[in-house]
């Protein structure tokens, strides 16, 4: 191999790789548990001098073998490396370790010998480095395993690989850029050409590196859609029965854990008949732990489980259901608030849960057929708008339904008091809260969704990390930001309305993908609301205004789809916070300082692009600029402002007259310059017109034409 | 015009053939004849000046005298003598050797100060005062007078005051190899010189030097010469600056020379390439120069070099 000639460029060049190759070790002690990691950044520098300077084999190899053994030394043993006892104990070990590898136990290798191994492979990986930059002038592949192992490192380790990154990106362009023109200069073959190229590419470089880095670190940058995939991924292997699993098919009675996907199944639940009329209740809870929901209410039965306080008009309605066959409910579901059921089983009502059992008390049954008489109601908003604080919540309700777990994460309330800063009512508030949900920072899907892990908090999770997920993710989630205003809440389970049963027009099929949860919040002289935060859910909930009855309500929409198309009037009312999706959840903090502040670097970022791009085409923007202004020259006069121009041009060009230079003499450099001999030409009509004073034959098209050659030829 | 701009391409072509490789000089020596000029060459013997001189007189069929200075020349051998005519009883004049209308005085610095003001005189004045009897002298006279600058000793060099009638001070220089080659395959049978013929009548000459005074000199071209001339009397390197003869002269061989370029307009570059010829000999250096061994020729090529050359109005401050 031929030596490379080794210039301060080269050298440059192999520094940036020595940080490239920094940067693979310095996530070791998070990843592994690796120590000294200034000792093997310390040997690779060794490396890297040693294979620099080139010498013959054995000084390389004899380096190589010293360099370990310093560091060897510095790591695992004890006192001077003169004294060379620690050699003798040195050598045993690897003799061991050799005996080791040959009987393939690896897991017995000792940490002094894989240390020694480690640093032949950073020794290999030096002069392999070396290689790439200095003798083929390539690293991309390099720089692109760097930025995937930086990646990584940061997803499932410990290690913080923001600034890893950045670093990673400033060298590693650095490095391409460097190399990148080492190997134009390579085909340029005269001196002044590589002159250029050196200054145009150093200019086009530093111009890139500084708006992309700049951008980079400014620009607004979404999320990760999990800060920690590896939830996600145990999730994907949870068939030992990992608790961070959780998976939900239909209705399902416990809910202490919620999160993880939701299992579409088109299984019958039952078939309803008579008054349908929106959601079917199954029950409601009201403890929030951080990963679900629980019971803590007396578990006392009567049967007034009243939704609605008595002021409130309501109309007695009734409906038959019939349970599919596999499924069997030891309680009730109906629709809004339950009155009876006329069936000759016990039945009892939970005024707190409004859970509807069926059997005496300790004695479960289950029903497969009853008719359910309830009332629904209209909301008036303008009572609930009244409610502008709770001193007027009855005691127990305050108790019950405004709980919250005591390590609640501060940032839930702080988004809930951004978000209804500009409310004064607890109505306005439960909308307002209700609409941001719906709102687009949130997506609705059923599948990859990950539950938090044992002290993690299922709210804070979906409405600051994933942001997206199902009823329960919308639900818990609207229950809980309204609970950190001192509201009070309650999270109802049950079915969404369901659809045409299949072959009777009269009767509607409610499945498992039926199964939903909503939202119920507390007004005093009302009694419990309903609200809907689920995307794409369209709610059937009468709000009424006292002034006109048309009710404030959804059309009807087919549930359990997605539906962010077809825009519910809540949607449209949230659609003045689209603008701003990218900004994460300041749209609604109402920071706006953060936006003018980004928006002026954007704009300076943008000026100076603009002017280094403008500066950098200046010769082709002049030269078309001037192709047009002279388009066509019909005077001596024009013809002169046209040669001047061509003569400012190639100053941009950096062909400048110099001092004491007369035109012609200029024209013959130029004309030496690109090779023709144009100017020449056009000078002798010059100085024509010029100094001769003569007047009359114009530009001639032979002129123009040259003089249009000229231009052209300058601009390429 | 056109006809006379011919025939001096004729006249170039014509002493070309007799010396080998000096068109810029030939050129030169073309440009003082029109301007009306002289030159005063510089060089050593032997270069080929006599033979240019020659074949310059003989291409314009004009006549063609030479003197030898040397100091016992008297001021009466190069103007002529008034001779008593034992026959006719009469003072007869002999015109001497500026009755012509080439001369070529050669080693002009060996001769006495009397007798050089007695020709450089007449260079000025184009006429001779013999005997109380002013003589004018031919309507084309030009002077080339040469000068060793090998040997000094027992010379007179020219006072400043009287290289200023020189319009340029050129040097021959000697041939590349391959012109000197040619230099003796011509001249291996007969010498060329013998076999050139007249290719420009005196009349048309004459009509030439009439035609370079219509020669258009433009204002901005007025400044330059006269930016360079001013340049000259501040530059440090020099001691004496160029006079107004100065300019008046380079302007003058501007016009000419560009009349010989087949222009009839100065450009800067007539002047710029004249002004070191014109300019060289009429400005006196400071003593530290001299002693470097520098010439006025570089001094002002030194001026040339840095003095912007106005090329649009933008330059030019004033307008007329």
């Amino acid at each position: 191999m031929v030596k490379p000639e080794h210039t301060w460029k080269k050298l440059i060049v192999y520094i940036l790789g020595y940080f490239l190759l920094a940067e693979w070790l310095l996530p070791l002690p998070e990843a592994t548990g690796t120590g000294s990691v200034t000792v093997f950044m310390l040997v690779s520098a060794a490396f890297f001098i040693v294979i620099y300077l080139r010498p013959p084999w054995w000084a390389v190899v004899g380096s190589v073998l010293l360099i370990i053994m310093a560091g060897v030394n510095s790591v695992f043993y004890e006192g001077s490396p003169l004294q060379l006892n620690w050699l003798v104990s040195m050598v045993a070990e690897v003799q061991t370790n050799v005996v080791y590898i040959i009987s393939g136990q690896w897991y017995a290798l000792t940490d002094m010998f894989r240390s020694v191994l480690f640093m032949l492979l950073l020794a290999i990986m030096s002069y392999l480095i070396y290689f790439w930059v200095v003798q083929s002038r390539r690293i991309l592949l390099f720089l692109t395993f760097t930025i995937i192992y930086i990646g990584v490192m940061d997803t499932f380790f410990e290690y913080d690989g923001m600034f890893a990154i950045i670093r990673t990106f400033v060298i590693g362009f650095l490095l391409l850029g460097l190399l990148q023109w080492e190997r134009i200069v390579l085909r340029a073959t005269d001196r002044k050409a590589q002159r250029t190229i050196f200054v145009r590419w150093t200019l086009i470089m530093a111009a890139f590196l500084i708006t992309a880095g700049g951008v980079g670190v400014l620009a607004p940058k979404s999320e990760p859609r999990w800060p920690d995939p590896v939830p996600f991924l145990t999730w994907g292997e949870s068939s030992t029965g990992s608790s961070q699993g959780v998976q939900k098919i239909g209705y399902d009675g416990t809910d202490e854990r919620l999160g993880g996907g939701f299992q579409m199944s088109d299984m019958p639940v039952f078939t309803a008949s008579g008054d349908i009329n929106g959601y079917w209740r199954g029950e409601a809870k009201n403890v929030y732990t951080g990963l679900g929901w629980e019971i803590d209410t007396p578990g006392e039965t009567s049967l007034e489980a009243g939704l609605y306080d008595e002021s409130i008009e309501t109309e007695e309605q009734e409906v038959n259901i019939e349970m599919a066959e596999t499924q069997e409910f030891d309680f009730a579901f109906y629709p809004g608030s339950f009155l009876s059921i006329e069936e000759d089983v016990e039945t009892s009502a939970n005024a707190w849960t409004t859970q509807v059992s069926f059997g005496a008390e300790g004695e479960a049954a289950s029903l497969n057929n009853y008719t359910v008489a309830y009332e629904t109601a209209d909301f008036p908003v303008e009572e609930m708008s009244a409610v502008t604080d709770n001193t007027e919540d009855p005691e127990e309700i305050t108790e019950y339904f405004t709980q919250l777990p005591e390590d609640l994460p501060g940032e839930i309330q702080e988004l809930a008091e951004d978000l209804t800063a500009d409310d004064d009512n607890r109505y306005a508030k439960a909308r307002t809260v209700e609409r941001y949900l719906r709102g687009p920072d949130f997506s609705y899907q059923t599948t990859n969704i990950p539950a938090p892990s044992e002290g993690g908090d299922y709210v804070s999770q979906f409405l600051f990390e994933s942001r997206a997920g199902y009823c329960d993710n919308y639900s818990t989630s609207m229950a809980v930001l309204l609970r950190t205003l001192d509201i009070p809440t309650r999270w109802v389970k049950g079915f969404t309305e369901g659809d045409q049963a299949p072959g009777n027009e009269n009767e509607i099929e409610v499945t498992n993908e039926n199964a939903h949860s909503w939202v119920e919040v507390y007004f005093p002289e009302v009694g419990w609301v309903p609200f809907e935060p689920t995307k794409g859910f369209s709610s059937d909930f009468n709000y009424t205004y006292e002034n006109n009855e048309a009710a404030e309500e959804a059309p009807e929409i087919e549930e359990e789809e997605p539906q962010e198309e077809e825009a519910a009037p809540e949607e449209e009312e949230a659609a003045p916070e689209a603008g701003n999706v990218g900004d994460e959840q300041e749209d609604a903090s109402g920071e706006e300082s953060f936006d003018w502040k980004l928006l002026l670097w954007a704009l300076l970022t943008t000026a100076v692009l603009l002017v280094g791009a403008g500066w950098l085409f200046r010769k082709k923007l002049l030269s078309a600029y001037l192709l047009f202004k002279y388009r066509h020259m019909r005077s001596d006069k024009e013809f002169m402002n046209a040669y001047q121009a061509l003569i400012r041009l190639l100053q941009s060009a950096r062909v400048k007259r110099n001092a004491g230079e007369t035109l012609r003499e200029f024209a013959g450099r130029v004309d030496e310059v690109y090779d023709t001999s144009d100017m020449e030409r056009l000078t002798e009509k010059y100085e024509r017109l010029y100094y001769g004073r003569k007047t009359g034959d114009g530009a001639e098209p032979e002129t123009v034409t040259i003089w249009k050659r000229m231009v052209k030829k300058i601009r390429s | 015009m056109v006809n006379e701009r011919e025939a001096l391409q004729r006249v170039i072509e014509n002493v070309q053939q007799v010396v080998v490789g000096k068109k810029a000089e030939i050129e030169l020596s073309l440009t003082a004849l029109l301007a009306g000029g002289h030159i005063l060459l510089e060089d050593v013997p032997g270069v080929g000046k006599t033979m240019m001189v020659r074949a310059i007189a003989r291409s314009i069929g004009a006549s063609f005298k030479r003197i030898q200075f040397t100091p016992d020349l008297l001021p009466s051998d190069v103007t002529g003598v008034s001779i008593y005519n034992q026959r006719t009883m009469e003072f007869e004049f002999r015109p001497g050797p500026l009755m012509g209308n080439v001369l070529l005085a050669d080693e002009i610095n060996r001769t006495s100060p009397k007798t050089q003001s007695a020709l450089l005189e007449a260079l000025e004045e184009k006429s001779v005062t013999v005997d109380g009897e002013t003589r004018k002298l031919e309507r084309l006279f030009f002077v080339m007078a040469t000068q060793n600058p090998v040997e000094y000793g027992g010379t007179y060099p020219l006072p400043e005051a009287q290289l200023d009638r020189f319009l340029f001070k050129l040097r021959l220089g000697y041939p590349t190899e391959e012109q000197e080659i040619k230099v003796l395959e011509r001249v291996e049978f007969t010498h060329p010189i013998d076999e050139l013929s007249s290719v420009m009548s005196l009349e048309d000459v004459l009509k030439a030097q009439e035609l370079v005074k219509d020669v258009h000199v433009d204002h901005s071209v007025k400044q330059y010469i006269v930016s360079i001339v001013r340049e000259s009397r501040n530059h440090r390197d020099i001691y004496l600056g160029v006079s107004p003869r100065g300019s008046i002269a380079l302007m003058k061989v501007s016009q000419a020379y560009a009349f010989v370029r087949g222009r009839d307009y100065v450009t800067p570059d007539d002047v710029k390439y004249l002004a070191p010829f014109v300019m060289g000999h009429r400005l006196i250096l400071q003593t530290d120069q001299q002693m470097a061994d520098k010439d006025g020729e570089s001094v002002v090529r030194d001026i040339l070099s840095s003095l912007r050359v106005p090329s649009s109005d933008s330059d030019s401050a004033v307008r007329p």
